[in-house]
């Protein structure tokens, strides 16, 4: 029994793994029953009066939206313009797919998310997700038919970040509170400000860079200390999406 | 000893629904003090039929729930298959425990199992720990006060030997 303590440690276990979290399917399917009957009863109750408002919300909202986009196409051309007067690679463009989440970690010391993709829906372990807002977590354990995610805000989690406004490069650790990051090893002397906001700088080759990651609320300078201690909060709803996004990037694919 | 077994489909019920409360969402405070389900419905078992729920049971049992947390594979099963044999050892003096004295002793166990969480997830790298991990100890002990006269109620209903 032992051995298997052992075992886990030596990474022969992953395909095994895989197949054995088909058994945990049905279990999860059962504990979501009550919260989809929940979904399902509140849908066929809600009145017409809500649904029209609703309606009639989500049509003004995807106006604005597409009003946004129109000045966000010009802007992509123009990003691509400077980009080649520049020499740079222009960044490819990342595809999506949506995931629903399913459960979350029954340890509330670890911040995990089981989500309804698996490998064969062509998930990856080291895959980033997003949610509407920013960066959520990457994928630690894939199974057939779903996958496991780390959040950035678990203790075990760091990922490289670079400052929007001067590009200043940092890492991002995970504190084990679901609203704070923790900047780690940034100079006292560093030009950072709260309300800084920090965006994934791709470094690592893991995280596509660009994606928005935290605002910074706290930066205290201790002269006794070497490093300013620098907190931020994550951009994702980490503890609310119901639905999160498995980014694609093209690069991976044509590995 | 029955060469029988008689309603035996209760103890994969109980064990079922056991490891579904284990995984079931709960807000965010009420997680820390989440009872161990698992552990009070196989203490229950092994001390009412040690014949036939034991040692192999219960580390099936703890691999499943393995499975169902995504923790490292082996450590619920290796802390619960070390329960099943004490519990194997001394069912005949565990049985003749008042109510309270077996409450005291389920802590006991479930702080052994959290001991062993830790030391097998702090082994993987997940160094940080907040002393709250210990509070489930607590609260699965005071749930075993209802949870014997429950099952044993439902055992009795069943006809389960």
């Amino acid at each position: 029994m032992v051995l298997i303590l052992l075992g886990q440690r030596l990474d022969f276990m992953a395909p095994l793994r895989t197949q054995l979290s088909l058994v945990a399917t049905p279990f999860y399917w059962v504990v979501d029953v009550p919260s989809r009957m929940v979904n399902q009863f509140r849908d066929s109750w809600s009145s017409r009066s809500d649904l029209l408002a609703d309606n009639e919300r989500l049509r003004s909202e995807s106006l604005i939206l597409n009003a946004k986009l129109q000045k966000y196409i010009e802007l992509r051309a123009e990003n691509v313009r400077l980009r080649e007067l520049m020499n740079s690679s222009e960044r490819v463009n990342d595809t999506v797919v949506v995931a629903e989440v399913i459960a979350v970690a029954s340890d509330p010391n670890r911040h995990l998310l089981l989500v309804d993709k698996g490998s064969r829906d062509g998930a990856f372990v080291g895959q980033p997700v997003i949610d509407a807002n920013g960066l959520l977590g990457q994928i630690i354990e894939v199974g057939v038919l779903q996958s496991r995610v780390l959040l950035i805000t678990d203790n075990a989690h760091a990922l490289p970040v670079r400052v929007s406004r001067n590009g200043l490069r940092a890492i991002a650790e995970g504190t084990g509170l679901i609203d704070e990051l923790a900047l780690t090893h940034v100079a006292a002397t560093t030009d950072i400000q709260v309300g800084d906001l920090l965006v994934s700088s791709g470094l690592g080759g893991r995280f596509p860079s660009g994606y928005p990651v935290g605002e910074v609320v706290e930066v205290s300078i201790d002269p006794g200390q070497p490093f300013a201690e620098v907190r931020a909060r994550p951009m994702a709803k980490l503890d609310r999406s119901r639905n999160v996004l498995l980014v694609f990037s093209e690069q991976k694919i044509e590995e | 000893m029955e060469s029988h077994a008689q309603g035996l489909w209760f103890v994969v019920v109980s064990i079922l629904i056991a490891l579904l409360l284990s995984i079931s969402p709960l807000s965010p405070d009420l997680a820390w003090a989440r009872p161990d389900w698992l552990l009070l419905i196989l203490v229950y078992w092994l001390l009412a039929l040690p014949e036939r729920v034991g040692v192999f049971v219960c580390w099936l049992c703890g691999i499943l729930l393995d499975v169902l947390q995504g923790v490292v594979l082996g450590q619920n099963a290796f802390a619960f298959a070390v329960v099943a044999y004490i519990i194997q050892v001394s069912y005949q003096r565990l049985r003749m425990f008042s109510l309270r004295k077996q409450a005291a002793f389920v802590f006991l166990l479930e702080l052994f199992h959290i001991l062993v969480d830790q030391w097998a997830q702090n082994i993987n790298g997940v160094a940080q720990t907040h002393w709250l991990v210990f509070l489930p100890a607590l609260t699965t002990g005071l749930l075993w006060l209802f949870v014997r006269p429950i099952v044993g109620w439902f055992q009795r209903a069943f006809a389960v030997f």
